[in-house]
């Protein structure tokens, strides 16, 4: 029989360095066979950096893996693969264009590049599926199957690999609560087959759910390992996050009186057609009036993406209408659509929101060249209001920049946001959208970021705020929704629904459901 | 704040920096052509004084190096605008011989004043070469075509196009297929009478300088930079990302047909097949040379043209093939492209075995 | 008309066409290697001069088809590796640094030529025993079809297999998977285990063979002789036919025997002695290339990852 206390994976010392600045710090990490590790810890807490380090994806800087005892190096996924390590990765490693079984068939290529033997691969796929409990639809493109399925496909493909050690990143994230319950029995079964499992997740039941062990990470360092039965939900959050309170900025209770507000923002039954036509925009209204936060929770993927690019002209939107201030504004150009006073913050902020290689004007001035304000004569830029504004917005906003010709690429993230937020709102919008503005970011630049919007709401614009942080958005907003599989919950008041209600409605349960 | 004042541009790569990477890679350029001349049995550093003594041997040569880089200049910086939106134009050929093409008919038949026939002369070449460029750079922006390969069929599109216009509707009375001339009274001036180089060449100094005010300094240069940084970025920021990216791509087109035009009032007075000599081609080389530059695409053309022009005289003394200009054209060209990538590989490497203490530091 | 409708002609042109589909066929297939594994190797042209180049030059001191056609694999491979090394090992733009290597190609090609040849009134010829079409015994006797494609020259035949084999590489092997993996998705590819490194150069050295072997058909096979630019952008032709045939093997067979069609009908045109300026006719290949580009690319689906290069930690670094 498997002896527990057999180590099978040690990590020594593990440090890597973005730019400089620690992502790992010197962790360690042990694990034995047949147990589930849980790595717990907050966004940017450095589980998934770690994880990758073990998978090869990243060289470690500092620190040794060892394997059975003897030290390895992992220079690329082949390495760990060939080490019996298999990984589930966050946002799937499968090929889209790929069906099901050609996926698998890959992965358990190796050294091998002759005939794929057909029948003796769909043969052990099928036994491995009964095996664990795995549902696989085989001849179905993988991009055209829901997420839940596309999961089962990257376990599948990680157990192919005849693999001991298990990683999973963020296993739970894209999936319904159905999805999940499957998911850990699968794991279970795994678990009494021998393997050992890795589990990453910021969510404190799922850990306490699955785990034998827990290892918390804080700011790149292993603060903690507790073994799962003599813990609590609270010690973990504590530990977790090292502080009490996870956003101090609140929403102070107002009374709202929606006959007496205008609308800002109106959608009327919008549809809109996702990439390559999949996920879709159905039927979609909702209504923000002056002064007013509009919250949209759900998980990644659902259709945020859509709609908002929708608003702000950036996508075709195929059926409705969208009125801004009263005007009209569907499918016009975005343009049009900010000059009509939408303003937007895109979720990807290094690559859409702002311009790497552009000083931090140019970064003003691109999403603002064609007003008059900046234009001089012969059509020339006029440098030294532009210099004028960044100055202003640089104290306004506290960002920090070295000097002003620094490229905004080199800023940190939640510099690059302050950026992008100071642009958008300093041009007076009517309507403010806002994606994901305080992903990834510490809890300073959170707390600023949700400041600004509270006093930008007092000012008399509306506010749509659309995240996958439930409590960002419940302590945020003044009326919220869900948006599940493109469609939108009815609007209602934060404190209308419980968590676990709301919870329901992301993994897609219908409003019934939650009554 | 203040102590930063003094390490500016730390994050950019740095003057000196492209300096080595130029010296770098000429040096690999003259490794090539000494291995290359060596196995010909010549001697390299007489092959080099030739080349050298050819081109500055009298002021015609000097002047012929004017004339030669004249329209690569222009093509070029048409080149440069179509980059600005991530778009290659080699298609400078064909967009050239409209321009003459157009620019002769009307020398030939437009019978008004000299200012007129040149006045519409430009226009009519710069729309004749913009519309073929702009073909192209609008089937890439509406269809997502590759521009390169159509600028290429447009190339030889143009050039049978060409061929046939000079041997049947156009053809001169003589048997060569060739148009007839233009009337003396509407070539543009020579610079020195009996050489080659024309006033085409004062033109050239004036564009590269509106290149550089446009790129630099306004709002329109600034957003077909954008769309080269990155066209989703542009299109958030309200950029007609589109229509901009096809303008960039008539300009480039323009560029070259007035070139086209250049060359005939300023050398040949007529057209006839041959009339570019892979100009096009040449010309986006030395615009990545340059960086896009206008100033180092003068530097670049002048310099290349100095080095056919010592070839062309040297081959008379010595048997080294002119094409040996174009392989070391391309030798220069490739290492600029790689020399960075090669040096950040080796100095990422170096950096790889320092401890990371030190690693923060450099 | 009626000249053009007779058997003869027809039999005669369709037989050509095929002939003259073999030199875009060989790297158009050659290509979808390349680009299935991600790479846009635009020095597809420069691959096919220098294996014209080498094969010519191997032919004309050896007399031996055997030595030309293995000299001219190998220069179009190394060319290709050339390529290959500057996208993958120095992750440079692959369209610009094609152009570059197609022009460096050129230089080279023509330099050497004129140092091996000198300036001479009289072309030096290839005179290799090789440019002969080889029928196939019994199948060659069919009416119509025997003659049009079992009366081929060989490589004809070589090309039919390697569309085969090509097709049943794509879908019945790892090696296909991987390079289809490659070019569709580099990050997950490695994470099961794939090598992208090595598939892309793998695929980059397929694809310059089939080139060189193109430029030899040229040079050597066909017009026994080199000239500068001897291939005239038929790269860039075999490029848009790789798009038209959707990076698929026997679409892009069947629209090479299009584009060979259609220019050995200009041929015959101008031998016919119709009255159509023969500038005209000697455009319609190109001309048609442009309205095909218009005609598929809406539609086409390339590999997602083409002509991207694959930098691992850029990638995984949200």
């Amino acid at each position: 029989m498997l002896n527990p206390a057999n180590t099978i994976l040690e990590m020594k010392g593990i440090s890597k360095f973005f730019d400089g600045k620690p992502a790992n710090d010197q962790i360690d990490l042990k694990v034995n066979e047949g147990e589930i590790v849980a790595l717990l810890g907050e966004n940017g807490a450095g589980k998934s950096t770690l994880m990758n380090i073990l998978f090869g994806l990243y060289q470690a800087d500092h620190g040794e893996i060892s394997i059975d005892g003897k030290v390895v190096s992992i220079n690329s996924p082949l390495d760990a693969i060939a080490l019996g390590i298999g990984m589930v990765h966050q946002h799937f490693m499968l090929i889209p264009a790929f069906d099901a079984y050609e996926n698998i068939a890959l992965s358990i290529s190796g050294k091998r590049n002759g005939l794929v033997n057909h029948q003796v691969i769909r043969e052990q796929i099928k036994k491995h599926s009964i095996q664990y409990n795995l549902s696989i639809v085989l001849d179905t493109i993988v991009q055209d199957l829901p997420v839940g399925l596309q999961q089962q496909v990257e376990i599948l493909k990680a157990l192919f690999g005849e693999c001991r050690i298990l990683v999973l990143d963020e296993p739970t994230g894209v999936l319904n609560e159905q999805e999940k319950i499957k998911l850990f029995s699968s794991l279970k079964e795994l678990k009494a087959a021998g393997l050992s499992i890795i589990f990453i997740s910021h969510k404190l039941d799922e850990v306490l759910d699955i785990s034998d062990r827990v290892v918390i990470l804080r700011k790149g360092k292993v603060v903690d390992s507790v073994i799962t039965n003599r813990t609590n939900k609270e010690d973990l959050a504590c530990r977790m996050v090292g502080r009490d309170v996870v956003f101090s900025v609140k929403k102070g209770p107002r009374l709202f009186d929606n006959k007496m507000k205008d609308r800002v923002l109106e959608i009327k039954n919008i549809e809109v057609h996702g990439k390559r036509n999949t996920q879709t925009i159905k039927d979609l209204s909702l209504t923000i009036h002056r002064g007013e936060l509009f919250g949209i929770a759900g998980v990644d993927g659902n259709g945020q993406s859509e709609l908002v690019e929708a608003l702000a002209g950036l996508r075709h939107v195929t059926k409705g209408k969208i009125f801004l201030n009263g005007n009209e504004i569907t499918n016009r150009s975005s343009r049009s659509i900010k000059q009509m006073g939408l303003a937007f913050v895109p979720e990807d902020r290094r690559s859409m929101g702002t311009i790497a290689s552009y000083s931090l004007d140019q970064n003003i001035f691109f999403r603002n060249s064609d007003s008059k304000t900046f234009r001089k004569h012969f059509g020339q830029i006029d440098k030294k209001k532009l210099h004028m504004l960044g100055d202003r917005l640089i104290k306004d906003y506290d960002i920090r920049i070295p000097h002003r010709d620094m490229l905004v690429g080199q800023l940190s993230g939640g510099n690059i946001q302050k950026v992008i937020l100071a642009r958008e709102i300093s041009s007076d919008p009517v309507v403010l959208v806002a994606m994901h503005p305080t992903r990834g970011l510490d809890v300073g630049a959170i707390e600023f970021i949700h400041t600004r919007l509270l006093e930008l709401l007092s000012s008399g614009a509306g506010i749509l705020l659309i995240s996958t942080e439930l409590d960002e958005i419940i302590s945020l907003s003044d009326q919220m929704a869900v948006i599940s599989n493109g469609k939108l919950s009815r609007p209602f008041r934060p404190d209308e629904l419980s968590l676990s209600q709301i919870g329901l409605l992301m993994g897609g349960s219908d409003e019934e459901a939650c009554r | 704040m203040k102590q930063f004042l003094f390490k500016k541009r730390e994050n950019r790569p740095s003057f000196l920096d492209s300096v080595a990477n130029t010296c770098l890679a000429i040096a690999m350029a003259i490794i090539v052509s000494i291995i290359f001349i060596l196995s010909l049995g010549e001697n390299p550093i007489s092959v080099f004084e030739f080349i050298i003594r050819g081109a500055f041997r009298n002021t015609s040569s000097v002047l012929e190096i004017l004339a030669k880089s004249t329209p690569i200049i222009i093509i070029g910086l048409g080149v440069s605008i179509a980059a600005a939106t991530g778009m290659t134009n080699l298609g400078g050929d064909g967009q050239f011989y409209m321009g003459a093409i157009s620019a002769a008919i009307i020398g030939i038949y437009l019978e008004a004043p000299v200012w007129i026939v040149w006045i519409a002369a430009i226009c009519v070449s710069i729309l004749a070469g913009g519309i073929w460029g702009g073909f192209a750079g609008f089937l890439r922006a509406t269809i997502d075509t590759s521009e390169v390969i159509i600028a290429i069929m447009m190339n030889y599109i143009a050039l049978f196009l060409i061929g046939f216009l000079v041997s049947n509707p156009l053809q001169a009375p003589g048997g060569i297929p060739q148009t007839r001339a233009i009337p003396q009274i509407v070539q543009l001036p020579k610079l020195i009478a009996g050489s080659r180089a024309h006033w085409g060449i004062v033109f050239v100094a004036l564009l590269a300088l509106f290149v550089w005010f446009v790129m630099n300094r306004t709002v329109f240069g600034f957003q077909l930079l954008t769309i080269g940084k990155s066209a989703k970025a542009a299109q958030y920021g309200g950029i007609a990302v589109k229509k901009l990216s096809v303008t960039s791509m008539f300009i480039a087109g323009g560029f070259a047909g007035f070139a086209g035009m250049i060359e005939v009032f300023g050398t040949y007075y007529r057209v006839l097949e041959g009339i570019s000599s892979s100009f096009g081609f040449t010309a986006v080389m030395i615009a990545i040379l340059a960086r896009y530059r206008p100033l180092g695409i003068i530097v670049g053309s002048l310099l290349i043209s100095t080095l056919t022009v010592g070839v062309n005289s040297m081959q008379i003394a010595v048997n080294v093939p002119t094409s040996i200009v174009t392989v070391i054209q391309s030798v220069v060209v490739f290492s600029i492209l790689v020399m960075p990538k090669i040096r950040a590989n080796f100095q990422h490497a170096q950096r790889k075995r320092l401890p990371p203490d030190e690693r923060e530091e450099s | 008309m009626s000249v053009l409708l007779t058997r003869d002609f027809l039999v005669s042109l369709f037989a050509a066409g095929v002939r003259m589909s073999i030199p875009i066929m060989l790297p158009a297939l050659g290509e979808i290697y390349a680009e299935r594994s991600g790479i846009l190797n635009i020095n597809l042209e420069g691959q096919m001069l220098m294996g014209a180049f080498a094969s010519f030059i191997v032919g004309h001191y050896s007399g031996s088809v055997v030595l030309a056609l293995l000299a001219g694999a190998l220069a179009g491979m190394l060319q290709a590796l050339l390529m290959a090394t500057a996208c993958i090992q120095w992750k440079t733009q692959h369209v610009v640094i094609g152009i570059v290597l197609n022009m460096f190609a050129l230089g080279f090609t023509s330099f050497w030529y004129r140092v091996v040849f000198g300036v001479t009134i009289a072309p030096p010829m290839a005179n290799v025993s090789g440019g002969v079409s080889t029928p196939v015994p019994l199948l060659s006797n069919i009416p119509v079809l025997g003659e049009i494609l079992f009366s081929q020259h060989f490589l004809f035949y070589i090309a039919i297999a390697l569309v085969i084999v090509s097709r049943f590489v794509f879908n019945r092997t790892f090696f296909g998977l991987k390079i289809r993996s490659a070019g569709e998705y580099p990050l997950a590819a490695e994470t099961m285990g794939v090598n992208i490194c090595r598939t892309r150069y793998l695929s980059m050295m397929i694809c310059g063979v089939l080139a060189g072997l193109g430029g030899t058909f040229l040079s050597v096979l066909s017009l026994n002789r080199f000239v500068d630019n001897i291939t005239a952008s038929r790269g860039f032709i075999a490029l848009a036919i790789v798009i038209f045939g959707r990076w698929k093997p026997l679409p892009v067979f069947f629209s090479s025997l299009l584009f060979g069609t259609m220019d050995a009908f200009q041929l015959r045109l101008q031998s016919v002695g119709l009255n159509v300026p023969y500038h005209l006719l000697l455009m319609l290949p190109y001309l048609l290339t442009v309205l095909v580009m218009i005609m598929t690319s809406k539609n086409s689906k390339s590999p997602a990852a083409l002509g991207t290069n694959y930098n691992r930690e850029a990638m995984t670094d949200t």
